[in-house]
């Protein structure tokens, strides 16, 4: 084992000699050749100057690190060293850089001086000394079976720092691995079971595992609120938490991030975004289990010609694009991002006017504004140039739209922080006024502030470590939504997530082969009631395939007014008959999460087609009907059904129906329909003889009788008619023939009787009896069924 | 042409319709004077209730008796029909063109009788039927025939006329 000393002091009053960096994060550690728990007392040193020494401050504070400074001169440092350290000279390089050492004179300010003798300890550890800086991960109380993240404060996230972490089932007595946590953040699913465990992060140093301070799991059996309040909170390293919107209660943990900055979630899929200003990133993180989901923007890579340097506030863009602007508060810059999955795009905003830019807001004129925390807040416009700035209190930091009257409402970063309310319009030349003043607010260093689902305004008052609730109209101070919190507050951005739910009305139109137009609307609530916020776009889906197919084009978006959405859609014609589902996509806005809704149909009856059919001139009596007369027309292609059929033969009469059933190609799109017409037949044409006949058994004889009735229903009389031949079965009558018969006038009838042998058969035979004639126009005849009387 | 026949039932004032769709097919037919052609076709019932066939009647414009023999029809048809039911093809009637019919286009309508019962004489349906008669080919002379006197004569008179105008 080897021995190592040295103690630094900073003197935070003192000029002159040394320059002096505080960090409550602990230095990043020694590279090589550290020693490990070797205790040296009663070393006189003399502050180093101008060195990049870094040390533990006196009390190290578990889950924070160890206060640590820094003096920069390698030759003063070094002078340091070998005039009051030489045991440290073969480790030169390793001291210079990083130590850990726990002063044993408790340093008071203003009375460490240059050369002034102090005596420390130093504990160092293995061949790096970073672990008797780690801090404890952060506790954390998540909801049953939400993810939970614990994270270790090791290295840079570059450094990647190789870890074991540990768990405890019996209050941190004994610990054992658990498996997969190997890097510095250790996400798991936290099952109810788990509630009570600890945490802790191991880095192994040569042989010796050393260990961070244990943190310990809550699992909360409550369910996720419906409308959260996301908020950075910067306390300790950093954790964005979740409250309940309706009440700010406490509910749970979300992910631990270092110096959490700017929040929003992403109404395109439900994410959280969350700007990191140490580890210069946009990580991406479940907005329901709090699982992380990577880093969305990494800002070590280049972007606009810089990597970014302190994050702060992050927006997204008017849609459809939705990009993500991110403040690169350290260029004095807006980086623009693709939002949907992070990839650069450019550098959006830079110059004069932006210095030390913090927070910005779209407002409903696409123009974007961005508060410096030097005392103003700049405009640019849809293409990033600015076109001036306005001076609005002391230091501008969080800024938010209003849902109610569209102004800028910035919050004022001082000490008797207020909220200052601008319109946008008229912006450069506009007059800020006061809409929460100081002291009545209660606000002390106010940084993020948003508009909540009542629509009322809620800052984050960092210096009080509340949220505070004023009224979103008027500025009058609501309540202290959040107070209290037992694992400190200190409140940077925050925002709003809540439901919102949107249904589509049904909608119908009938088949057209031309295109039509067909309104689309739906409504937008959220738990206050109807939205009047985001946008709805509506698209027209055919889902009896087995894919579905869209119809026509996507309409949108459509702003939503009063709860309601509504558009005209253009159904492509020819669309067939059917029931076809309507897509109303609601965006979510930065409180909104986004909804849609695709239960309602939109129905396309069928279509009747137009028959055209005139009543058809007369005809005479005896005309068959043809296609003069049965001659529909319809506007589609089909078929025609008449009734009577052609080549019927109607009576004489006036207006007679005639019917028709058209039934089109295109059954799939048309109803089958009718149609009929009145026609007038006038007497007239030829004689038709119809005869009929019926039998009789003659008394005594016991002859058959047969009288037949010749009915001429033709326009024409009958002359000479006379029957030629009868016959029952294969026996002539016993009538002499032919016999003539009178004249039978058209409509009229005559009636004849014959005599047949009883030899016909006996009574109930059945036979067939046949009669054939003729007149002066043709013949005629009968064959008939009979049963013998 | 001449048309003839109706069949309606009559259900109201203003309202006729078929009970039997008859149809003849083909109803036009060409022929030669001397020459039978077979009518055949379908019955279809377009009542909800059984039709019974009992008998049929016609009129055609040949005059001749027996012209139009109908003893197929009822040798044929069903008894009756059901429902919406329809018949298969069947001959209904034979025309017998007379030998000596003059060419021409004759007409005629084939009318259906029956009803509920197998008594019943009600007009069912009607169907009408044209017969073209053409005119026969002028037969070819035969080969060993003898030419008549009068042929004779006339072919000497010819004959003596062309030597009387050589003399000249």
């Amino acid at each position: 084992m080897r021995k190592i000393f040295l103690a630094i002091f900073v003197i935070l009053s003192s000029a002159g000699f040394l320059s002096y960096r505080a960090s409550s994060l602990g230095p990043t550690g020694c590279k090589n050749g550290c020693f490990t728990n070797v205790t040296y007392t009663a070393y006189n040193l003399t502050l180093p100057i101008n060195k990049w020494v870094e040390y533990c401050s006196l009390t190290p504070v578990p889950g924070r690190g160890i206060a640590c400074a820094q003096v920069s001169s390698e030759a003063d440092y070094a002078s340091c060293v070998s005039g009051f350290c030489p045991f440290l000279a073969p480790f030169m390089d390793q001291v210079k850089n990083y130590e850990c050492l726990t002063c044993l004179t408790t340093p008071v300010a203003g009375e460490a001086r240059l050369n002034r003798i102090f005596k420390c300890s130093a504990t160092y550890i293995s061949d790096d000394a970073r672990s008797c800086q780690y801090p404890s991960p952060q506790s954390l109380t998540v909801l049953a079976d939400n993810s939970a993240t614990f994270k270790a404060s090791i290295g840079s996230p570059s450094d990647n720092v190789p870890v074991q972490w540990q768990s405890s089932t019996d209050n941190g007595l004994n610990f054992s691995p658990t498996p997969g946590g190997n890097s510095p953040a250790y996400t798991f699913q936290a099952a109810p079971a788990l509630d009570g465990n600890r945490y802790r992060a191991t880095v192994l140093f040569g042989n010796v595992r050393i260990p961070t301070a244990a943190a310990s799991l809550t699992v909360r059996s409550a369910t996720l609120p419906a409308s959260r309040l996301l908020v950075s909170n910067g306390a300790s390293y950093g954790m964005v938490e979740q409250y309940d919107a309706t009440n700010g209660l406490f509910s749970s943990n979300v992910l631990p991030v270092d110096v959490p900055q700017g929040i929003l979630v992403n109404p395109a899929d439900g994410t959280l975004l969350v700007a990191s200003a140490k580890d210069n990133q946009v990580l991406k993180v479940d907005g329901q289990t709090g699982a992380p989901l990577g880093v969305f923007v990494n800002g070590a890579t280049a972007c606009g010609g810089s990597t970014l340097n302190g994050p702060t506030g992050i927006v997204l863009g008017p849609a459809p694009s939705r990009h993500l602007y991110v403040v690169d508060k350290g260029n004095n810059r807006v980086v623009e991002y693709d939002g949907l999955t992070g990839a650069c795009l450019r550098t959006y905003a830079s110059g004069s006017t932006l210095s030390q830019p913090h927070a910005l807001a779209f407002a409903s004129d696409g123009q974007l504004y961005v508060t410096n925390l030097t005392g103003t807040v700049a405009r640019f416009n849809a293409s990033g140039v600015a076109d001036g700035a306005v001076s609005i209190g002391t230091a501008p930091a969080g800024i938010a739209i209003s849902p109610l009257d569209g102004h800028l409402y910035i919050a004022d970063r001082s000490a008797a922080g207020q909220v200052w309310k601008v319109a946008t319009t008229n912006f450069l030349s506009a007059t800020p006024t006061v809409f929460v003043p100081s002291p009545a607010g209660g606000l002390v260093n106010p940084d993020g502030l948003a508009f909540g689902p009542d629509n009322h305004l809620y800052v984050a008052s960092t210096g009080t470590s509340q949220i505070r609730r004023f009224n979103g109209s008027t500025g009058a101070l609501l309540s202290a939504f959040v107070d209290n919190q037992p694992a400190g507050l200190a409140p940077t951005f925050l925002t709003f997530t809540s439901p919102a739910a949107v249904t589509a009305s049904a909608a119908s139109a009938t088949f057209s082969p031309n295109n039509q137009n067909v309104t689309l609307s739906a409504t937008v609530s959220g738990p206050g009631g109807p939205l009047n916020q985001g946008f709805v776009v509506f698209s027209v889906v055919d889902n009896s395939g087995p894919v579905p197919a869209q119809i026509g084009a996507t309409v949108g978006p459509i702003a939503v007014s009063n709860g309601s959405a509504s558009t005209s859609f253009t159904l492509p014609g020819g669309t067939a008959a059917g029931s076809y589902s309507i897509r109303a996509a609601y965006s979510g806005t930065s409180i909104f999460r986004a909804a849609n809704d695709n239960s309602r149909l939109l129905t396309v009856n069928k279509a009747t087609p137009v028959l055209t059919w005139n009543n058809p001139a007369s005809i005479s009596f005896g005309s068959a009907l043809s296609g003069s007369q049965l001659n529909a027309t319809a506007n589609v292609p089909g078929s025609f059904l008449y009734t009577p059929a052609a080549g019927t033969v109607l009576p004489a009469g006036n207006a007679q129906n005639l019917f028709v059933q058209f039934n089109p190609t295109n059954s799939q799109s048309y109803n089958a329909t009718t149609a009929s017409v009145q026609i007038n037949v006038t007497a007239g044409g030829p004689a038709t003889l119809i005869s009929t006949s019926t039998l009789a058994r003659q008394s005594g004889t016991n002859n058959v009788l047969v009288t037949v009735t010749i009915a001429n229903t033709g326009g024409s009389p009958a002359t000479g008619v006379q029957v030629a031949s009868a016959r029952i079965g294969s026996l002539s009558a016993l009538t002499t023939l032919p016999l003539s018969v009178a004249s039978i006038p058209a409509g009229g009838s005559s009636v004849v009787t014959l005599s047949f042998p009883s030899a016909v058969g006996s009574a109930g035979a059945r036979a067939v009896l046949t009669l054939n004639g003729s007149f002066s126009g043709g013949s005629f005849g009968q064959s008939s069924r009979v049963v013998l009387p | 042409m001449r048309a003839l026949l109706f069949l309606f039932v009559t259900l109201s004032a203003a309202h006729a319709a078929t009970i039997l769709n008859v149809t003849l097919s083909p109803a036009n037919q060409n022929g030669l004077p001397g020459q039978a052609l077979t009518f055949s076709g379908t019955l279809e019932n377009t009542t909800n209730g059984t039709v019974f066939i009992n008998s049929n009647s016609f009129t055609f414009d040949i005059t001749a008796i027996g012209s139009l023999d109908d003893s197929l029809f009822l040798a044929n048809a069903p008894l009756s029909l059901n429902a919406f039911e329809a018949s298969k093809q069947f001959d209904f009637f034979t025309v017998n063109i007379p030998a000596l019919q003059a060419p021409g286009l004759y007409s005629g309508v084939f009318t259906i009788q029956g009803g509920a019962d197998d008594l019943a004489a009600d007009v069912l349906g009607a169907a009408s039927f044209e017969v073209q008669v053409n005119a026969p080919p002028p037969p070819p002379p035969g080969p060993n025939e003898v030419p008549e006197p009068a042929t004779f004569a006339l072919m000497a008179a010819g004959l003596g006329l062309l030597v009387w105008q050589r003399r000249r």
